[in-house]
Parts: structure tokens; C-alpha cells; sequence
């Protein structure tokens, strides 16, 4: 598995956006009394690209993203958004990034046409005709009181407000959760439309992975405020696998595999989620007297739970 | 838990544990210290006024933590606990339960206030009507918050109103006391209270049945024509030109209104029945008149506690993602909050001053405040006859937005625990200065000594709060200019602005003042004191300090 920085190294050189990075957190720790919630992170998002964030809830996903809105300072570390630190230059910054959150804290008493020219004072680059289209497709009474509006349609005036200036950069922290498909294909939309125009990013975090693996370039994982990987989507698949293994006697305990995350069976046949190359498997499981009878490619799904599965076994045996 | 009745009994102990504690805690400090200065307090009538002063805000704490609501920041309102609605228990014992143990509490701590404090000092205070009174006081603030949520500024109107009845309920029995004896009216008068009481349950058990099918909210209709009102006053008609004009229309929006929304309610609940109470005599006239003159002033203290904050209705002092993610500077929120603030002190006064007029024109007699005029004239060359009032009416406006934006520069810091800290020290130095005062009243010869004893140390009292002043307010303003949190030229611009309105103050001091050249100089001293700098400057560092955990 490569590491982000490496990943950043191995971007081609002639494609100019993603050469250049858009968010850069380096050495990021951050501390909420005893709890560490991001430490010693490094995390980059190239420009042009879509970048997925997962974890579990806890893991740091939320602290990450408001350190690059600037709502956080980073106690050690840097951070720079378009080449500026958000916590000093908070106008430089917020003025390019597009931003809704899973409970988008609107104003409750205000109405979608006074949100919307309230929120056009502050971008230059609002576009009030592609407002309207989107208040027109997203179906919001211009009339009605945000306090009034179900969570989806909040959650889509929080999207209508983000989107309509066309933001350099796109953060999405949770934004479909709870929603309906309905909600969800309007953002997921709006993540393809974002990436459609030329040299604008996404960072998004979510729970689910099926709308990660649907949009990402790159995923991320985090877990008790470190990076687990960070990679492109293709990379990671490449590097895990689903094995079974089958035993000549049968086993009482998961065996020992270079590369095993989870175990799941019993007896003498078991399931594993692996990371590593599929030849340097197979002698791996040669060694430990087992043979392969089904190897196929990981989803994101079972990458994600066998990494979340291995951290807790690793931080319960420290 | 047994029952549903003990658990919902539970539940209101539960959720203020720590303010149960405090009041019985301040219960039984009062009690001890008012034995320990029982002999100070027996021999000062305005000390033993003061010394009610725990026990009505210990009250007011009872009722706070007996409203039984919980807070919809999505549906922007408060309520009877909706969460309640699915237990298998009917809405008859969801109500009475709360009900029952706010009643029990409230009187019961004043009972013990009655009982406990003042028996011992040999003040007899009356129990059982005043105990009645508030018990249906605590009926009427339950049914109200519960049947009117959602209506913030109705329900605030209505309780004030509710407050007036029950308050010249309570009055009655001495007012009328002539044609009957008290006991025999406050019978009478128990009666009322016990059919209103029973009145007001019953408006909460059908509010909150109203509310557990769903409808509770059918208010629609009036709802809808009261929730137009804002719209209508404050829909902005064209697009903001400007990021600062928007945070102002938010600004003034949310918060505008407020203070002089309030000096209308209390011109009109309380200084205008008082006033008519008390008659329109000449000396009356006087007494309402000083009252009037410092009413804006006297409420924006609470008020602009309330500003001070993010939003002015909630307890939680973070600020919300929505406002901490626009593109705008630090110092662009502050300018826009000082500005609604200004505004709405100038709509105040301007309300206040389109009132007096015209009610001592209609109803009062003015030979007091004429004979006042006359000497003022006597005194004063015709220049400083017209710069003096002006200048003072100046002050006055100052004074009033000056409490109004004192609390920013805490109340945006997002620092829950420092301003409700500082708040409390605040009402602590408040009341300390109204006890002092009271007993420089009630002790003529040791106040002319206090006076001249203190007097010597006044001038470099006044210097060291000068020097104190500046001191701060360069080392603050230095910290903002190097945060970048403000431009070079925005802090020039409020030095310039806050420079005038000292020279102003200073003038103002110098023509009002007597010949006495070091009384007056203090007098420019302690005047130059008033404008807010160093606080103001603090502002933008505040708010960088809660935008940016």
C-alpha cells in the first residue's frame, strides 16, 4: 500500500490539475482534552480530483474537514487551502470552497429567497440563473421558512448554497446521511457536475461506500485520527483481495497469513480479506499448508470493515 | 422507577441538579449571614429591601428550571417535550406531573424563604397569599410556554401580560384593604386565583393534547399572518450590494428590534399603568421623568448580554457553521453587530423620545421639571443652554449602545463558562452598588464622611482607570492589527470615530461642570471613561477565537 505522499509523487506529470494541490495538511495533531482526534495526519487533495473520506464515526473525518474550512487550528502541523492558511485568511479560502454538512445549520427563520440573496452577497461569483435552476430542480418554495423544510429538503438548500457560486473546491462532510435516494442522487449529481468543470475538487466524507467507490478517484481511510491509506480507488482494489483458503486438517483458530486483515469461517476452510499482490499470496498460503480455492477482488465495503476489524484486534492486543 | 409520575418527576430534578443545589445553597448562605448582620439589617430599611433581592432571584431560578421544555433548534422553537408523546401515559398526567412538582418546589422554597431567613430576623413576611399568588404564577408560565411555542415574541408578550394581572391580583388585598379586612379579600381573591389556576392547567392538558395529535401546531393561520410581519418589515427588496450590507440585514434582522420592541412593552405595561397609578402630580411627573431618562440605558444591559452572544435566543455561545463558513472577515461581523446595535438604540431613543413629550404635554403636571428649566437657564449662557442637552442626550445614546456592545468581545469568544461567569459578577458589583447606596441613604452623617474620605483617592482612582484604559487598548488594538484580523485602515477609522466621541464627552464635562477647575477636570476624566475601546478592540480576536477553535 502506498502512502498518500507517495501517491501525490505518482501522479502523471502531464496532467496539470492533478499536479497541483489543492488541500495540504501536514503533520496535522489536534487534541480535545484527552482525546486525540487527528495525529501527526498528512493529507493532500490534488485539483481536479475527488477524494472520499471514510471511517468510522469518531474517526477524525468531521475534525479533518473543518480544519481545512478553517473552523479548527491545527495545534501542531500545517494546513494550506489554495496555498493560504484558513484559520489567517478566512475570505482567501471560504470565498472558493462550496461546504454543506450532514445537519446544515441554515438560519431556521429564514426564507429560500432571503437565504439566497443573503448568501449571494458574499461570492462574486455567484451565478443567480443557475441558482434558480437549481431551486427549480431541487423543487424549494422560494416562500417557504427553512425551518419548515424536511431534513432532505435542507440538506438540498444547504446543496443550492454551496454549489451556486461554483466553488474551487467542493466539501461535502456526511452529506447524505439519513436522506433519501432521492436527496442522495441530487448530491451525488451534484459531485459529477462539480467534477465535469474543469479544474474543481471534491472532498466528501460518508458512511456509504457504495457512493464513495461511485465517485472517488482517490479514498482515504481514517481511524482514531491517523490516515490508514490514502489512495487511488483502483489501487486500493488492486491490492486486496478475498481468499479462501482451504486446510487439510480443520483449524480451531484463524491461521496466520502475511497480509490476512480479517478471518471469517471455520474448520478447515476460512475467508480472508488480504492486502498484498495475488502471488506473494498464494506462497503465503502455500507456507502455512493451505491452498487457495476462491480469490476475487475486495469491495470497498469489505476493505473498509477488514481495516476497522484489524485496528481494533491491533488496539486491543496493545 | 415505580411510575411514570416519578420518572417525569425525576426528570425534572435530574436535568438541573446542579441548580437545585445552588438554590438551596444560596437558601442556606442567606440564612446564615442574615443571622450573623441580623442587627445591620434590622436597622436599614433599604439593606432589608435588598435583602429580598436572593430570594426573588432564587425564584426566578425555580421557575427557570420548572418550564419542563425542550429546545427544537430545527423548528427554531421550544416546547413541551415531544419525546414524551410516544410513552404509554396519558397527556393529562404528562401536564399534571410537572405541574404539580414545579407548584410544590416554588412554594415550598419560599415558604422556606419566609420560614427559614426571615422569621429569625423578625421580619413576618405573609405566606399563604404570596405562596398563592405564585403558585398560580407558575400554572400560568407552564401553560403559556407549553401552549405557545413556536411564538417567541407572543409568548414573552403574553407572560408579561400575565405577569402584570397576576402582580395587581396580588396587590389587591392592601389596596383594598379599607372597605374590608386583608384576610377576608385574599380569601376572595384565592378563590379567582384557584379557578384561573384550574383554568390554566386546563389550557396546558389541551395545548398538549392539541400538540401530541399533531396538531399542536394549528396555529397556522394566526401563525402564518405573524411570522408575515418581520417578512414584510425586513425582506430585502434587491440584492445586497455588499457582504457587510448582508451581515447587517442579519444582523438588524434578528436582533433589531429588540430594545426598543422592549422600551414600548415596558412604556406600556409598566411606567404607564405605574405612573397612572401613582397619579400625575408634579413630583410623580419628576419621578417618572429620571425613570424614563435612563430606561434605554437600564435595559440594554440584559439586552445587550443577549447580543453579545451568537444568537441572542440560545444558551449555547458556538458559532454556527452556516455564519463561521461565509467569506468575511472577523471584523466585518463585529462592524456589522455594532452597527444593528446603534440603530436599534437610535430607534429606542427615538421612541422615547416621541413618547414623553406627548404625555407631558397630555396628562402630566410639569411645574417640577418647568422650575428645573427655569434654574437651568439662571445657571447656563444661552450657548450651553442648547449644547447641554444636546450633548447629554448624546451621552445617554452612548451610554445605551455602549451596554449594548460591551458584552461582544466575551460573548463571541464561544467562552461558555467566562461569560456566564463574568454576567454573574456583573449582577454581583450591580446589586453590591445598590446595597452601598442604600445604606448611604439611610446614613446621612457617615456618608458626608465616606464622601470626604474618599474623595483624595477619586482623581488617581480615575488616572489609573485612564492609564489602564489606554494601556489595553493599544496592546489590543496592536494584537488585532498583527492577527490581521482587522485592516490597518478599519482600526485607524474606529480610533478617529472613538476619538470624536471622547471630544465630545470631554466637551460636554467641561460646559456641564461647576467652576471648580479640579472637579471638573475629573469630571472630563471620568466622562472619557465611558466611550468602550479596549473591549470593542478585543471584539474581532474574540470572535477569531471562536470562528477558529
Amino acid at each position: 500500500m502506498v502512502t498518500l505522499n507517495q501517491a501525490a509523487e505518482l501522479q502523471p506529470d502531464d496532467s496539470h490539475h492533478t499536479s497541483k494541490v489543492i488541500v495540504e495538511l501536514r503533520n496535522v495533531s489536534r487534541r480535545f482534552g484527552s482525546t486525540l482526534a487527528l495525529d501527526d495526519v498528512t493529507f493532500r487533495v490534488p485539483c481536479g480530483s475527488v477524494v472520499g473520506l471514510v471511517g468510522e464515526n469518531g474517526a477524525g473525518k468531521t475534525t479533518l474537514i473543518k480544519h481545512v474550512l478553517g473552523l479548527l487550528k491545527a495545534q501542531s502541523g500545517q494546513v494550506r487551502v489554495f496555498g493560504l492558511d484558513p484559520v489567517t485568511d478566512p475570505v482567501g479560502v471560504l470565498g472558493r470552497i462550496g461546504y454543506l454538512s450532514e445537519e446544515p445549520d441554515l438560519p431556521p427563520w429564514m426564507r429560500i429567497d432571503e437565504l439566497l440573496r443573503y448568501v449571494a452577497a458574499f461570492y462574486p461569483t455567484w451565478d443567480a440563473q443557475f441558482a434558480e435552476q437549481l431551486r427549480r430542480q431541487f423543487e424549494l418554495d422560494s416562500e417557504a421558512k427553512v425551518k419548515q423544510l424536511s431534513k432532505g429538503q435542507r440538506s438540498r438548500a444547504g446543496l443550492l448554497i454551496a454549489l451556486a457560486y461554483r466553488p474551487s473546491l467542493l466539501v461535502l462532510d456526511e452529506p447524505s446521511s439519513g436522506l433519501d435516494p432521492i436527496v442522495r442522487r441530487d448530491i451525488l449529481a451534484a459531485i459529477i457536475r462539480t467534477i465535469a468543470e474543469e479544474g474543481r475538487s471534491v472532498l466528501f466524507s460518508s458512511h456509504l461506500l457504495t457512493e464513495v467507490e461511485c465517485v472517488s478517484d482517490c479514498v482515504a481511510m481514517i481511524r482514531a485520527g491517523r490516515i490508514l491509506f490514502c489512495d487511488s480507488l483502483d489501487q486500493i482494489k488492486q491490492s486486496h483481495s478475498r481468499l479462501t483458503l482451504r486446510f487439510a486438517n480443520a483449524l480451531s483458530s484463524p491461521p496466520r497469513l502475511t497480509g490476512a486483515l480479517t478471518w471469517d469461517g471455520g474448520g478447515q476452510e476460512w475467508t480472508a480479506v488480504c492486502q498484498g499482490i495475488g502471488e506473494h499470496l498464494e506462497l503465503a498460503a502455500e507456507q502455512i499448508g493451505a491452498r487457495i480455492v476462491d480469490q476475487t477482488p475486495a469491495c470497498l465495503e469489505d476493505i473498509f470493515v477488514a481495516h476497522s476489524c484489524r485496528s481494533l484486534i491491533e488496539s486491543a492486543q496493545r | 422507577m415505580r411510575s411514570s409520575i416519578q420518572a417525569l418527576v425525576w426528570e425534572m430534578w435530574a436535568s438541573h441538579r446542579r441548580g437545585w443545589l445552588l438554590v438551596l445553597g444560596v437558601l442556606w448562605l442567606c440564612a446564615t449571614l442574615y443571622r450573623l448582620f441580623a442587627a445591620l439589617i434590622q436597622h436599614s430599611d433599604a439593606i432589608q429591601t435588598l435583602s429580598f433581592a436572593p430570594m426573588i432571584i432564587s425564584l426566578i431560578l425555580v421557575m427557570a428550571f420548572c418550564d419542563f421544555t425542550d429546545r427544537d433548534t430545527r423548528g427554531d422553537m421550544a416546547g413541551f417535550p415531544r419525546r414524551l408523546f410516544v410513552f404509554p401515559v396519558r397527556t393529562i398526567v404528562l401536564v399534571m406531573s410537572p405541574m404539580a412538582y414545579a407548584l410544590a418546589v416554588l412554594t415550598g422554597i419560599y415558604c422556606a424563604w419566609a420560614i427559614l431567613v426571615y422569621r429569625p430576623l423578625g421580619i413576618d413576611i405573609a405566606i399563604g397569599w404570596p405562596a398563592a399568588v405564585l403558585a398560580t404564577g407558575m400554572v400560568f408560565y407552564q401553560a403559556i410556554i407549553w401552549s405557545l411555542s413556536g411564538f417567541k415574541l407572543v409568548r414573552i408578550l403574553v407572560m408579561s401580560l400575565a405577569a402584570c394581572v397576576l402582580v395587581s391580583v396580588g396587590c389587591l388585598p392592601w389596596v383594598l384593604a379599607a372597605s374590608r379586612s386583608r384576610q377576608s379579600w385574599e380569601i376572595l381573591l384565592g378563590v379567582l386565583l384557584a379557578v384561573m389556576s384550574l383554568a390554566g392547567c386546563a389550557a396546558a392538558v389541551i395545548a398538549v393534547e392539541m400538540q401530541r395529535r399533531g396538531g399542536g401546531r394549528g396555529w397556522s393561520r394566526p401563525r402564518t399572518v405573524f411570522d408575515s410581519i418581520p417578512h414584510a418589515i425586513f425582506q430585502p427588496r434587491r440584492a445586497f450590494k455588499s457582504a457587510q450590507q448582508a451581515l447587517f440585514w442579519l444582523e438588524w434582522r434578528r436582533n433589531g428590534l429588540i430594545l426598543p420592541f422592549t422600551v414600548v412593552l415596558t412604556l406600556a405595561l409598566i411606567v404607564g399603568p405605574v405612573s397612572r397609578i401613582n397619579g400625575h402630580g408634579h413630583e410623580e411627573t419628576l419621578w417618572t421623568v429620571q425613570w424614563l431618562a435612563i430606561l434605554p440605558i437600564l435595559l440594554a444591559v440584559p439586552i445587550g448580554k443577549g447580543i453579545a452572544k451568537p444568537d441572542f435566543w440560545s444558551l449555547d455561545l458556538a458559532m454556527s457553521s452556516f455564519m463561521a463558513t461565509r467569506p468575511v472577515s472577523d471584523g466585518q461581523i463585529i462592524i456589522a453587530k455594532m452597527k444593528a446595535a446603534a440603530c436599534s438604540t437610535l430607534l429606542a431613543w427615538i421612541v422615547l423620545l416621541a413618547v414623553t413629550p406627548l404625555w407631558l404635554c397630555l396628562a402630566a403636571d410639569t411645574r417640577d421639571l418647568r422650575s428645573i428649566a427655569d434654574n437651568f437657564r439662571l445657571i447656563y449662557s444661552p450657548i450651553s443652554q442648547w449644547t447641554i442637552p444636546i450633548l447629554m442626550l448624546f451621552i445617554a445614546i452612548l451610554l445605551t449602545w455602549a451596554f449594548m456592545v460591551n458584552s461582544i468581545w466575551i460573548g463571541l469568544s464561544g467562552r461558555t463558562g467566562l461569560f456566564y461567569s463574568l454576567t454573574s459578577v456583573g449582577m454581583t458589583v450591580f446589586i453590591g452598588g445598590l446595597i452601598l447606596i442604600g445604606w448611604c441613604v439611610d446614613h446621612p452623617n457617615q456618608r458626608g464622611n465616606i464622601i470626604v474620605t474618599l474623595v483624595p483617592y477619586v482623581p488617581w482612582i480615575l488616572a489609573t482607570l485612564f492609564t489602564g484604559k489606554i494601556v489595553a487598548a493599544a496592546s489590543v488594538l496592536v494584537t488585532v492589527h498583527r492577527a490581521r484580523v482587522m485592516s490597518g485602515r478599519t482600526i485607524n477609522t474606529c480610533l478617529c470615530v472613538w476619538i470624536a466621541v471622547t471630544s465630545c464627552l470631554a466637551a460636554t464635562a467641561w460646559l456641564i461642570s461647576p467652576q471648580v477647575i479640579w472637579l471638573r477636570d475629573l469630571l472630563v476624566l471620568a466622562l472619557i471613561l465611558v466611550a468602550p475601546l479596549a473591549r470593542l478592540g478585543a471584539s474581532p480576536l474574540a470572535i477569531a477565537q471562536n470562528r477558529h477553535r
